[in-house]
């Protein structure tokens, strides 16, 4: 009978043995889990794309990346599981952040263990017109100067960006006071609710590709890559071999600027003139300045296809503009002369752009970006290195002229510092520009 | 031609023993004071017999052959004395003549222009009196003085020039044709390259300035507007004959103030004699003047300055073998320093400057030998010249933020820039870097001189009289100025030597004969036709031009009955070109080929190709000629005198440019093909091939091989200009009226209405080429089509004008305290304009698009029906590759828009669409506007006159309208400003 005992008891012993070693065993060998990006439903095949998971006590945290499918595959114990993934790109000018999280995940034992991660795309503008100098400056005895006009795009981000299909142009008319047709007798602007704007005399692109680095920049000059301040004091010196050239087009016969030899023929840009004329135009006194996505092939189709132009104020070469397609403009800037308010136009759509930043012609004033202060100072690396108390505005409060950044940062200062600056961008040139009393590359 | 005058000399005087017939003797007195007046000019008119009065005022005139005639008395600062003369008796010896000095105690004083109801043509005559009145400073400001004549406010800061009959902005280059002659002197305009350049169809060549003519020294203007006598050439329409004061005077001083002109001047006529021997020496004028005139009286720095000297000096021989055909000899010389100059105005830049001659020497001779003979009256001997110095410095300050380049090329072919070398060939200098001062010039100094030996023959039959002249003319147009220079080539800017003094001289002999017949038909009444010839021969030894031939005939007459009279006219003149017009100053077009980059001292080197645009001579150009047609009526009716003068004025054969289009290749090499090469940018030298254009980078220190940068290949069209006439006519029809009403005695009154009623239209229907060759065609090489277009490539190729314009002037005379003053309102009744795009035949050239945007569909309707955007298509297109064949337009268009879509973009460069405005053909009239100037001249015994004027004394400055665009503009553009001056003259 004890003998029995003995058995039964090593019976139910052995069977319970047996359930707690295979459960002891099962908890500690992992399983294969599988992961899928996805976005709007569809499998994000993106490939490189570190995915976390971290446990439910948080205590252990895994990271893989995905294969070409948007997939990546995990070891895991069986368990509950937090997932999460921010993928950082960016394109055609557009800082893009996609972010996910599945805090559903529970790897079992045998089970298909094949979760999906739905991911949330957030656009940000990357590629901003970060400064913009036309309006020339005083010559060393007298007489004004204004060969050294030149546009600096800026990386608003911490991603690096591919300028390489990035277009610069101007909108009719060259200046904002200008008489044109594009306003009815209220003042309304005529294609303010078309999907295009009527880009002026020429479009640029880059002949070799460009990336600007996060919180990066290029300087682009519009007519003489040189060093202007040989004989111009005042002026700027735009031969810097990091510099960029608007080189001369064969219509443009008027124009004698030249480029420093310092300055390599893969940052030259090269036009498609879209009017008549024999100079490339940016006006020394009110210009609105934008840049857009744009491939090459497409820059030549729109400016050839004659019969796309805006014909509103003339069918002439001199007066028929190419219709700049609204969903293609990544920034623009619509700069007033001082002088010349009253009688100045907006010449972007309400969806671009609003208001205007005004400026005083011939001075060596610059149209210069204002800092996002919110943005900036939240940037964890810029501890200590940010620079306040911005005094290179223009700003005159008892003579109600000039304007001035409101963010109080010296970006220039505080980039020299080492710190990322991140740009107001509100699609309002009034409020996202100032004047400034010397040109921001100045030494 | 010495020679000549002394065998006719020794002529005149084997046969002065000839027949004799009546003598005409007497006196010239002055009226008031009794005594003689010295230097009197007697005519008789009929016979045109003069003699000039002695110290004692008597004067003497044989071989009358007539019974009576009317005898004028003229002499400086006398009222003219016109007085019928009965030769009854075989010697006239009795009269007196008594003369009345010229002011404002006589009832006949006027300040307005006069017509000279002797002559067959129109012609009015503005004396001393009216010239001081309205205070002229320049002798242009007369045209205010004519029928329907419009004030503008005196200006010597711009050159002046006279137009008559004609509008602004016309074609045919009116002010060029209007002869105007200083003492006979014609100021001729056509040697000089920098005041007269045609430039294309919308200007005009310019006519000489009157700015440099002393208006203190003016004793008359006659202005003929009608068809002038054969003895003018060189002409379009209308003579301004301007006479300056000759004979004896007392000393005058002038002193003239407005906000932007000051004068002073001084006169005085001397009467020469020995007074020793009591033989009369004849008599010298002498004349200065100084009168500045600023831009703005503001800033009153910028002025125009006139130093003007003049001597005239006359004598009559008629002692001895002389006593019956006296000799009467005149000789004048006038100096004029001045010109523009702003180095004083504080306003430039620091040492800057512009700096315009205006000096000019005019000289003329003058003979005139009373022959008396029945087979020849008078001859007389002119010669005259005039030089001009027009030579204009500038005096700039240029800035090169790099090395720049200046082209002096002048042959075609490729060449890149190096640096200067004194006395080398420098077709590209290197211009150097940071700033510096640069002057320079063009000198531009015009001759002129003319020779007219004229001989009258007047004979007198019955109710008859005769008048044959015959006359020879030479004269001789040329430039010595040496055309555009630096006086610093190391600096200079690009320009091309240009020399006006290798231009040849342009030689015209004129040859001429007119019949003026007079037959009296009554006593009061007679009919007098003028028929004359005139012969032009142009000579142009040493260019492809040659030899021109132009003939000109031109009649008139005249039926006076009474008070009444009528005249037609008829006559044709040719307008001898300019020198701009037969040698346009050579243009280039030089196309950057090569551009290096910057080094380190940003120093640059370009390459260009230059195209020598040459102006090639047209051997079929011929003389502009002008077909003018009159009919003129006077009439005195109760006291109320009308003049009226319709007319036609047509030219043809205008000078104009035309243009052609040639291809040629060259060799472009880009920049990016030099940048970053192994060769420092400051060790590197730039090379050319003259012949290819290839462009070769050396290495200064020899480390590195030569390398030839690759070059692209183009091929382009140019455009060249030529000298032409317009195959179209100008045409101007007109009427003018003066009406003068008698005197309101009581309030010493009286008024004249002028107007003028003026058409003008011309369109211009030459083939023209057309090519936007600086653009590029669709596939990116340069553009290569050329547009033929009837009537030139703009939307319009013509313009009518028509204008009514009345003058209503009050002049209230009173003699009794010496004073008289005027108010003349001007108004515009009419003033229309309209553009026109039409053939020949009045067929449509435009059309008017269906759809504003779409240049393929016309509707029906004229563009001259109401508004609309319109579209010009040219008739014909070439290409680069053939630019000589003509291809219909209409069609390869139409079918490039169905197949071949580059080619109908490129096409589609040629169309000349008017899109922008919808009112360019509509007929555009300005509504009435009216200006009223006050003017008053008051004598203070007679030693001192003072004058005063104000222009637009209202100040008018209300808007008037357009119907064209339905705009009000500011009144002003059309009338004068608010302007006012003084004079004040001493006399002694």
């Amino acid at each position: 009978m004890k003998k029995y005992l003995f058995l039964a008891i090593a019976g139910l012993l052995s069977f319970t043995a047996c359930d707690f070693i295979e459960d002891i065993f099962n908890k500690v060998v992992p399983q294969e889990v599988t992961i899928q990006l996805k976005s709007n439903g569809e499998a994000f095949e993106v490939a490189g794309i570190a995915i976390d998971i971290v446990d439910a006590a948080g205590t252990a945290s895994f990271q893989e990346v995905t294969d070409e499918k948007g997939v990546a595959v995990f070891i895991l114990p069986v368990g509950n599981y937090t997932a999460s993934v921010t993928y950082k790109t960016s394109e055609d000018g557009l800082r893009l952040v996609y972010n996910g999280s599945n805090s559903a995940i529970s790897v079992a034992m045998d089970a298909e263990n094949a979760f999906d991660i739905n991911l949330q795309k957030v656009e940000s503008q990357q590629l901003i017109i970060k400064e913009v100098y036309t309006t020339g400056c005083p010559k060393n005895e007298t007489g004004t100067y204004s060969n050294d006009a030149y546009i600096v795009l800026y990386n608003n981000s911490d991603i690096e960006a591919d300028a390489s299909n990035l277009v610069i142009s101007l909108v009719y008319p060259a200046n904002a006071h200008a008489t044109n047709k594009y306003y009815d007798a209220a003042g309304k602007l005529l294609y303010g609710e078309a999907d295009w704007i009527p880009s002026y005399s020429a479009i640029w692109t880059f002949d070799s590709p460009v990336t600007i680095p996060a919180y990066s920049q290029i300087v682009i000059a519009c007519f003489g890559a040189i060093d202007h301040t040989e004989t111009v004091t005042a002026s700027v010196n735009l031969s810097k071999a990091e510099y960029y050239w608007m080189q001369k087009n064969d219509q443009f016969t008027n124009a004698k600027y030249v480029a420093s030899d310092n300055i390599p023929a893969t940052h030259y840009l090269s036009c498609t003139p879209q009017n008549s004329g024999n100079s490339w135009v940016v006006s020394n006194s009110a210009p609105a300045v934008f840049i857009g996505k744009m491939a090459k092939a497409e820059v030549a189709a729109l400016v050839a296809n004659k019969d796309g132009y805006d014909t509103t104020c003339g069918t002439t070469a001199a007066l028929a503009m190419v219709k700049f397609p609204n969903a293609n403009v990544v920034d623009g800037v619509d700069i007033w002369s001082a002088a010349n308010i009253e009688k100045s136009h907006v010449r972007f759509p309400a969806s671009l752009n609003t208001g205007y930043v005004a400026i005083t012609n011939n001075q060596g004033h610059s149209i210069y970006r204002n800092v996002d202060k919110e943005a900036t100072e939240a940037l964890p690396e810029n501890e200590g290195k940010l620079v306040y108390d911005y005094a290179g505005g223009t700003l005159d409060a008892a003579a109600a002229t000039g304007s001035t950044d409101p963010s109080g940062i010296d970006a220039e200062a505080s980039i020299k510092a080492g710190a990322h600056i991140i740009y107001s961008e509100t699609n309002d040139s009034g409020k996202d520009f100032h004047e400034r009393k010397v040109q921001s590359i100045k030494e | 031609m010495r020679k000549t005058v002394i065998i006719l000399l020794l002529l005149a005087t084997a046969l002065q023993a000839a027949g004799q017939s009546r003598v005409f003797k007497g006196t010239v007195v002055d009226k008031r004071t009794g005594e003689p007046v010295e230097f009197a000019t007697v005519l008789v008119k009929a016979t045109e017999q003069w003699s000039v009065t002695d110290e004692k005022g008597r004067f003497s005139i044989g071989n009358i052959s007539v019974a009576t005639s009317r005898v004028e008395i003229a002499s400086l600062g006398y009222v003219t004395l016109v007085q019928e003369v009965k030769f009854t008796n075989r010697e006239v010896t009795d009269v007196t003549f008594k003369i009345n000095e010229d002011n404002l105690t006589l009832e006949s004083a006027v300040v307005t222009a006069q017509e000279n109801s002797n002559s067959a043509a129109t012609s009015r005559t503005i004396d001393k009196t009216a010239l001081e009145h309205v205070q002229v400073m320049n002798v242009s400001d007369i045209a205010s003085l004519l029928p329907g004549g419009a004030t503008v406010n005196p200006s010597l800061t711009s050159d002046q020039q006279i137009s008559l009959r004609s509008g602004k902005g016309e074609s045919g280059s009116s002010s060029f044709g209007t002869a105007i002659e200083v003492d006979g002197v014609r100021l001729s305009n056509n040697a000089s390259f920098t005041s007269s350049d045609l430039n294309g169809r919308s200007g005009s060549v310019k006519g000489a300035s009157t700015n440099n003519i002393a208006s203190s020294n003016v004793e008359s203007v006659e202005v003929i507007t009608g068809v002038p006598s054969v003895e003018y050439g060189d002409m379009g329409s209308g003579v301004v004959k301007i006479n300056t004061r000759k004979g004896k005077t007392p000393w005058s001083v002038t002193m003239s103030t407005s906000p932007k002109t000051k004068q002073v001047s001084l006169s005085k006529g001397f009467a020469l004699r020995n007074t020793r021997k009591g033989v009369n020496l004849g008599v010298l004028n002498a004349s200065a003047e100084y009168t500045k005139s600023v831009t703005d009286p503001l800033s009153p720095y910028t002025a125009y300055d006139r130093k003007q000297l003049s001597l005239t000096y006359s004598k009559q021989f008629a002692e001895g073998v002389l006593s019956d055909t006296p000799l009467r000899i005149s000789a004048g010389v006038a100096g004029n320093l001045g010109g523009l100059d702003d180095r004083a105005d504080p306003d430039k830049m620091l040492d800057t400057w512009l700096i315009k001659k205006d000096n000019s020497l005019r000289a003329n001779f003058t003979s005139n030998w009373l022959l008396s003979k029945p087979w020849i009256t008078n001859i007389e001997l002119n010669a005259s010249m005039v030089y001009g110095d027009k030579q204009e410095r500038e005096n700039a300050r240029y800035h090169n933020s790099t090395t720049s380049t200046a082209l002096h090329a002048t042959q075609a072919g490729y060449y890149i820039s190096s640096d200067y070398v004194e006395g080398g060939a420098n077709n590209a200098v290197l211009l150097p870097m940071g700033y510096y001062y640069n002057v320079m010039a063009v000198d531009d100094k015009p001759f002129n001189s003319k020779v007219t030996l004229k001989a009258n023959w007047v004979k007198n039959v019955g109710k008859i009289d005769n008048k044959v002249k015959a006359g020879l003319d030479w004269t001789v147009d040329k430039n010595y100025g040496v055309g555009q220079y630096s006086e610093d080539l190391a600096t200079a800017p690009s320009y091309r030597e240009w020399r006006f003094c290798d231009v040849p001289a342009m030689h015209n002999l004129g040859a001429y004969l007119e019949d003026n017949f007079m037959f009296y038909t009554g006593k009061d009444s007679h009919v007098n036709v003028i028929a004359g010839l005139r012969w032009d021969n142009t000579v142009i030894n040493g260019s492809a031009y040659g030899t021109t031939s132009s003939l000109s005939p031109r009649f008139n007459a005249k039926w006076t009955m009474g008070k009444f009279s009528v005249r037609a006219g008829w006559g044709q003149a040719v307008k001898l070109p300019s020198f701009s017009v037969l040698y346009p100053t050579p243009s280039y077009y030089d196309i950057d080929i090569f551009t290096s980059t910057a080094d380190a001292n940003n120093k640059v080197y370009r390459a260009y190709y230059v195209m020598p645009r040459k102006i090639e001579y047209n051997p079929d150009l011929v003389w502009q000629r002008n077909t003018q047609a009159e009919l003129g009526m006077e009439a005195t009716l109760a006291g109320i005198h009308i003049s009226l003068a319709a007319y036609s004025n047509t030219t043809t054969g205008a000078y104009n440019k035309g243009t052609v289009y040639d291809a040629f290749a060259y060799l472009k090499t880009p920049v990016s093909s030099v940048q970053g090469l192994s060769i420092p940018a400051t060790d590197r030298i730039y090379t050319l091939n003259p012949e290819t254009g290839v462009i070769t980078v050396s290495d200064v220190t020899g480390a590195n091989a030569p390398i030839e940068a690759a070059g692209v290949p183009k091929k382009q069209l140019i455009q060249r200009y030529y000298e032409k006439n317009e195959t179209s006519p100008i045409r101007r029809i007109g009427l003018e009226w003066v009406v003068d009403f008698p005197r309101i005695v009581p309030i010493n009154t009286s008024v004249r209405v002028d107007g003028s009623f003026y058409t003008y239209r011309s369109v211009y229907t030459d083939m023209d080429a057309y090519c936007p060759y600086t653009t590029l065609s669709k596939d990116g090489s340069p553009y290569k089509y050329i547009g033929w277009y009837y009537g030139g490539n703009g939307n319009s190729n013509g313009t009518e004008t028509r204008s009514v314009k009345t003058n209503v002037t009050f002049t209230t005379h009173i003699p009794q305290v010496r004073m008289i003053v005027s108010l003349k309102v001007e108004g515009s009744l009419l003033r229309y304009s309209r553009a026109l795009s039409e053939r020949a035949d009045g067929s449509a050239r435009s059309h008017v698009l269906s759809d504003r945007t779409d240049r393929l569909s016309f509707t029906d309707a004229s563009v001259y029906d109401g508004p609309g955007y319109s579209v010009l298509w040219p008739d014909y297109y070439s290409t680069v590759d053939d630019p000589g064949t003509l291809k219909p337009f209409g069609p390869a268009y139409l079918d490039a828009n169905e197949s071949n879509k580059d080619l109908y973009d490129d096409l589609t460069s040629l169309v000349q669409a008017n899109t922008t405005y919808n009112y360019t053909f509509l007929p555009d009239y300005i509504s009435p506007y009216f200006s009223a100037n006050i003017s008053a001249t008051k004598e203070i015994g007679d030693l001192a006159s003072i004058s005063f004027y104000a222009n637009n004394f209202f100040n008018n400055r209300g808007q008037v309208r357009s119907s064209k665009t339905g705009n009000m503009s500011s009144v002003t553009s059309y009338i004068p400003s608010f302007y006012y001056g003084l004079t004040l003259r001493l006399k002694f």
